[in-house]
C-alpha cells in the first residue's frame, strides 16, 4: 500500500511532466517535430486502449486499428457530407466504432484463444475491402478528403479554431489526458481487478463469480470507443480518411509497442508508444531495413525484457538510493499503521 | 420439502464432453456437516462430477438438488450465490495479483460492507497472509498459496465447499497442514466434499467415502468402511 506521505513524489512528477508537455510546442520551432509529437500522442492513446483488450483482459484482438479506421471514416463522412462539428464527430465516431465492436463481439467472444485472433483478423480484412471498394461511401482509394478543421466553441467564452500544428498538439494532449485518466480509473478499480483475473485464469475467474462475457465485451467495446474517437481526431488532423488507416501494418506496430513497452502496464505502453513513433523516424534513412529492425527488436525484447521496457526501468529505479528510502519509509508506515 | 439433513442430492446424473459421456448415472447424497471424499482411478469422472455440480460441465440428464433447489445446469455464479463454493484443481489463485487482491476476488460476488472486515479477520486467522499482503500470490510457496486459496473460498461463508485435489503437488508436511485446515473449515460448519488422489489420507479424515468407477458409484460407505473394504484397498489404496 502506498502511504499518503510518499504519494507526493509521483504527483509532483506528473505535474512536472504535464508542464513540460504544455511547454514543448513553445520551444520546438520545427513543425515537423511537433507533427511527430502529435503522432506519438495518437499512438499513445491507441496503444493504451489496445492494452485494455490485450494487456488487461488478455484478448488478442487483431482488429483494433479497424476501429481507429472506422472512427476516422465516420468523422470524415460526417464532416464532409453534413458538416457536423468536431466534438459531435468525435463522440459519434466513438459510438460507431463501439457499436460495431459490440455487434462483432457477439460471435467473436464465443471463440477461444487463437480462433478469436483469426476471427478479428478476418473482420479487419473485410472492413479494409469495404474501405477500398465501396466508393460511394468511403471514396475508395481516392480517400474521403476535405475534412474540416476543428472549431471548438463554448458559449461566448471560448471560440477555438484549431489550425496550426501546435493547436492540434494541444487538442491531442487534451484527448490523451482524457484517455489516460479513463484507462487509469478503469484499471485501478474493481473493474480492472476483474479484467486481470480474466487474463490470469478464466476458469478461476468464473468460479469466483465473474461474468466473463460481460467484462470481455466491456473491454472490447470501450477499447473500440477510444480507438474510434482517436480515429476521428486523426481524420480532422490529416483532413482525410484513407484505407491505409485500416492497414494491418498498424496492428503490428501496436503489438510491438505493447510487448516491447510492457504489456498490461500503462507506463510501459506509453514508453513503447513513444519509442516506436520516434524509432521509425530515425529509420527513414534505411526504409527497406525497417521491418527487419522491428523484428530483431521484438525478439530481443521478448528474450531479454520479458516485462518490457517498464520492467527494466522499474528495476533501475529500485536500485536508486531515493527509491530505497521511499520504500523503507513506506514499510515503516505500514508497520505503524 | 427438502430434507434438512441432506445438503446435496444428486440423482441419476449424466454428463460429459461432446460425444464422450463421463458420468453415467451417478446418484449421491451428502449430509449436512460431513466431510465426504470422492476417490477413484484416473478418468473415473471425479473432477467431472464436481464440475457438473458447479455448472461448468453441462448435465445431459438427472438432477442436482442443493439446499432444496435444483441447480443442474445453472450458471456457476448463481450456484455460488446459493452458498456452494468450488476450488478447482491445481493452482487456483491469480498469481500476478497481490494476496490482498486475491482475497478481494475471493469475495467477488459479495456486495456488503463487511468484506473489508472479513478480509482483516482472515489476516488474523492466517498471519502469514497479512505479512504477504502486497506480494504477488505466484511468488509465495505452495503451502502459502494453498492457505490463501482456502481463505479466498471461506470469504463467501459457503454452506458447502467442493475441493478438487487439495494435496496435488504439495510436499508431505504441507499435505498434513492442508488436511488440518480442511478439518478446521469443516468444524466451523462448512460441509466439505473433496476429490483426492491421496485416497488413504482423504478417507482418514472423512465421514463419508465414495468410490467412482467408470462414471458410476462403485462403492460407498463411511470413510472407515471404504478404507477397510478389501476390494477398494486392492484397487485404490495400494494393498
Amino acid at each position: 500500500m502506498t502511504s499518503a506521505r510518499n504519494l507526493w513524489i509521483p504527483a509532483a512528477l506528473s505535474v512536472a511532466l504535464l508542464m513540460v508537455l504544455i511547454g514543448l510546442p513553445l520551444v520546438i520551432e520545427n513543425r515537423y517535430l511537433v507533427h511527430i509529437l502529435i503522432m506519438t500522442g495518437v499512438y499513445c492513446a491507441l496503444a493504451l486502449s489496445y492494452d485494455l483488450v490485450v494487456g488487461h483482459v488478455g484478448l488478442l484482438s487483431l482488429a483494433h486499428p479497424t476501429f481507429f479506421g472506422v472512427g476516422a471514416y465516420a468523422a470524415a463522412i460526417l464532416s464532409t457530407r453534413v458538416a457536423s462539428p468536431f466534438l459531435v464527430n468525435l463522440v459519434v465516431a466513438g459510438f460507431v466504432a463501439a457499436g460495431l465492436a459490440s455487434v462483432v463481439s457477439f460471435p467473436f467472444l464465443r471463440l477461444a484463444g487463437a480462433s478469436f485472433a483469426i476471427g478479428t483478423l478476418g473482420f479487419a480484412l473485410i472492413i479494409q475491402l469495404v474501405a477500398n471498394n465501396e466508393v460511394w461511401l468511403t471514396g475508395g482509394t481516392d480517400c474521403t478528403i476535405g475534412v474540416a478543421r476543428p472549431r471548438l466553441t463554448l458559449g461566448p467564452w471560448i471560440d477555438w479554431r484549431v489550425s496550426s500544428v501546435s493547436d492540434y498538439y494541444y487538442l491531442m494532449l487534451i484527448i490523451l489526458l482524457l484517455v489516460v485518466v479513463l484507462c487509469w480509473r478503469l484499471t485501478t478499480s474493481r473493474v480492472g481487478r476483474t479484467f486481470i483475473s480474466i487474463r490470469e485464469d478464466e476458469i478461476l475467474a468464473m468460479a469466483s463469480g465473474v461474468n466473463l462475457l460481460k467484462y470481455k465485451t466491456f473491454a472490447f467495446v470501450v477499447g473500440a470507443f477510444i480507438a474510434g474517437s482517436v480515429g476521428a481526431y486523426y481524420a480532422h488532423y490529416s483532413t482525410l480518411a484513407c484505407p491505409e488507416a485500416l492497414s494491418s501494418y498498424m496492428t503490428i506496430a501496436l503489438l510491438i509497442m505493447l510487448f516491447v513497452g510492457g504489456v498490461g502496464r500503462m507506463r510501459g505502453v506509453v514508453l513503447g508508444a513513444i519509442m516506436f513513433t520516434f524509432v521509425p523516424e530515425f529509420l527513414r534513412i534505411a526504409p527497406t531495413l525497417r521491418m527487419v529492425i522491428y523484428g530483431v527488436l521484438l525478439l530481443l525484447a521478448i528474450r531479454y525484457m520479458p516485462e518490457g521496457l517498464d520492467g527494466v526501468v522499474t528495476k533501475w529505479w529500485r536500485k536508486l538510493p531515493l527509491a530505497r528510502t521511499l520504500a523503507s519509509s513506506g514499510e515503516n508506515n505500514q508497520k505503524a499503521g | 420439502m427438502a430434507d434438512e439433513a441432506r445438503i446435496l442430492e444428486i440423482n441419476d446424473l449424466f454428463s460429459g464432453y461432446g460425444e464422450i459421456e463421463v458420468l453415467k448415472g451417478v446418484s449421491l447424497e451428502i449430509e449436512n456437516g460431513e466431510i465426504a471424499s470422492i476417490i477413484g482411478a484416473n478418468g473415473a469422472g471425479k473432477s467431472t462430477l464436481l464440475k457438473t455440480v458447479f455448472g461448468l460441465v453441462k448435465a445431459s440428464h438427472g438432477s442436482v438438488v442443493f439446499d432444496g433447489q435444483d441447480i443442474a445446469n445453472k450458471r456457476p455464479t448463481d450456484i455460488l450465490r446459493l452458498g456452494l463454493s468450488y476450488v478447482p484443481q491445481g493452482r487456483c489463485n491469480f498469481p500476478a495479483m497481490s494476496v490482498n487482491d486475491n482475497l478481494e476476488m475471493g469475495a467477488y460476488i459479495r456486495t456488503d460492507k463487511e468484506v473489508k472486515a472479513d478480509i482483516e479477520s482472515m489476516f488474523e486467522r492466517f498471519p502469514i497472509l497479512e505479512a504477504r499482503k502486497e506480494v504477488m500470490a505466484g511468488n509465495m510457496s505452495g503451502g502459502e498459496q494453498q492457505i490463501l486459496e482456502m481463505a479466498m473460498a471461506l470469504l463467501l461463508h459457503p454452506k458447502l465447499i467442493m475441493i478438487d485435489e487439495p494435496s496435488l503437488g504439495l510436499a508431505p508436511q504441507l499435505v498434513e497442514l492442508v488436511f488440518k485446515a480442511i478439518q478446521r473449515i469443516n468444524a466451523d460448519g462448512t460441509t466439505t466434499v473433496m476429490v483426492e488422489q491421496n485416497a488413504k489420507k482423504a478417507l482418514s479424515v472423512s465421514d463419508h467415502g465414495i468410490v467412482l468407477v467408470l462414471g458410476q458409484i462403485g462403492f460407498e460407505g463411511t470413510g472407515e468402511e471404504i478404507a477397510n473394504n478389501e476390494e477398494v484397498r486392492r484397487h485404490y489404496l495400494g494393498g
